[in-house]
């Protein structure tokens, strides 16, 4: 295989030899070590094939046994660069290709994203445009290990960073700091009251840090003080001498009431699908939309569901090209009367979703009491859910500062 | 007598006996193919039958069709439908 790639482009020739003495003309190559291959009999002498180079050397031979050589075929590469001379346009293209290519490998072409977990790939992506190291940047133009710095400080999560580019491609790995992001918020000097987040009676408060201003039972409001950050301490008169400082801390689980109505007015429209449907394609290229001429629909109601598609070159390589698929499915409004059974169903579901998505938020329900009454023309379902959950929400202490001349005598007495 | 001397040496020393006889390597894959290694000259190539000069003796391949797919100064590589290989003095 290599050898006939080789042979193809030093270029080789078939030649027919006759003459007086053919075989010793075939020793005598063989001992000025020329390379003859498909050796072959035929009429009056014998073919074979020779490099070009090995046909040069052949003068003193063919005149030391007295044959003659034609040529039959000329092939490889040589005679074919000479027989397409004449088409420069052909070599101008190919030029231009290979510097082309050249040119286009000195760009990113190729983004890899590795180690996140926190920080979506898009906005890593989205960090490397703002750089201007994004797709399609000059290589030489990107510095690797400012982008490492940057990419850092921007964001804190990120501890160790290292974007490398080879070839076209650059990998940009990263490790998050993956303890959870409240450790930060504990680590700041902010003294944190605790506050009531919602109206409610309070069933349960267990206390690690802080002063306590409510005790299980107390029925507090919105915004109300639970847990105090500040400690006052009292000299021998029993005023406040100084106040000390740190973050309470507590839980604390209270009695909420939740206000739950709702409405569902007895006759509804309903979207009867007509089974008319026809589909339409459009190809969006930057903000302009190619839409397809031919492509009409009838008067009258459709629902029309879009699909998209971006075509992107690599994995995360998006063009600002979008094939659009267009589904327009006819359909005719119909009113219709829920009966008592179905709003009932319909009530008793939304009351489930409601209750659902609380206990989502780990809410805890204890009661609930929802009536569905009829009012004209509408279904009203009305009622309360009493609920059990945290009321824990975070206020900076106010600090409250005492004169040094106030403290000071009352320091120097100890 | 001397050639049977040197041959004995060869034997015993187990050297390898086409560097030190001159003695010609023919290999033979299947009917199809035969390669011919320390061999001297071509004799005589027609499409029947090719007689090639060793140092000792003389190879005649006959058979049909036959061709050289390649003829170097160490070996050539013959190809065709092979009827017999006959040594000749």
């Amino acid at each position: 295989m290599l050898l006939s790639v080789m042979k193809y482009f030093r270029g080789y020739v078939y030649v027919r030899l006759t003459g007086y003495a053919p075989e010793r003309f075939l020793n005598l190559c063989g001992n000025h070590d020329i390379l003859i291959w498909n050796l072959k009999p035929c009429e009056d002498g014998y073919c074979f094939c020779i490099s070009v180079q090995g046909f040069r050397k052949l003068k003193p031979i063919l005149k030391k046994t007295r044959t003659k050589i034609t040529i039959l075929k000329k092939n490889g590469m040589p005679f074919q660069v000479y027989r397409y001379r004449r088409r420069k346009v052909f070599a101008a293209g190919l030029l231009l290709f290979c510097g082309l290519l050249y040119y286009l490998s000195g760009f990113v072409w190729n983004i890899e994203v590795n180690g996140n977990s926190y920080l979506s790939e898009e906005v890593i992506l989205d960090f490397l445009s703002e750089e201007n190291a994004s797709f399609g940047t000059k290589i030489s133009d990107i510095d690797c290990a400012g982008l490492e710095e940057r990419l850092r400080s921007r964001y804190s999560e990120v501890i160790w960073t290292s974007i490398k580019i080879y070839g076209t491609k650059m990998t940009v790995d990263l490790q998050e700091n993956l303890l959870p992001e409240e450790q930060y918020e504990q680590a700041d000097d902010t003294v944190y009251d605790i506050v009531a987040a919602k109206d409610g009676v309070i069933t349960e408060m267990i206390t690690r840090s802080g002063t306590p201003c409510v005790t299980a039972g107390a029925e507090v409001k919105k915004g109300d003080l639970l847990v105090g950050g500040s400690l006052p301490i009292l000299n021998d008169d029993g005023e406040v001498a100084q106040y000390l400082y740190r973050s309470a801390d507590a839980d604390i689980t209270a009695r909420v009431v939740y206000t739950y109505e709702d409405e569902i007015p007895e006759t509804y429209v309903k979207k009867v699908p007509t089974g008319n449907q026809k589909t339409d394609y459009q190809l969006t290229v930057m903000n302009y939309t190619i839409k397809n001429p031919f492509f009409h629909t009838k008067e009258g109601l459709y629902e029309i569901v879009t699909d998209m598609k971006q075509l992107h070159m690599t994995d995360n390589f998006y063009l600002p090209v979008y094939l659009v698929k267009k589904t327009y499915q006819e359909y005719e409004n119909v009113e219709q009367t829920y009966t008592e059974a179905e709003v009932k169903k319909l009530a008793s579901e939304n009351l489930k979703n409601y209750i659902s998505d609380l206990e989502e938020k780990g809410i805890q329900i204890i009661e609930k009491n929802v009536i569905i009454e009829r009012k004209n023309q509408k279904y009203v379902a009305k009622g309360t859910i009493e609920a059990l959950e945290s009321i824990v929400s975070y206020q900076p202490t106010e600090i409250i500062e005492i004169t040094s001349e106030e403290r000071q005598p009352t320091d120097e007495s100890d | 007598m001397k050639k049977n001397h040197k041959e004995k040496l060869v034997n015993s020393l187990e050297l390898p006996k086409d560097l030190m006889l001159g003695a010609a390597i023919v290999t033979v894959t299947g009917r199809r193919e035969v390669l011919i290694s320390n061999y001297k000259g071509i004799l005589e190539y027609e499409d029947s039958f090719i007689r090639v000069q060793t140092k000792n003796c003389r190879i005649l391949i006959s058979g049909s069709h036959l061709a050289i797919d390649y003829y170097t100064n160490e070996e050539m590589k013959i190809t065709g439908f092979i009827e017999s290989i006959g040594y000749e003095n």
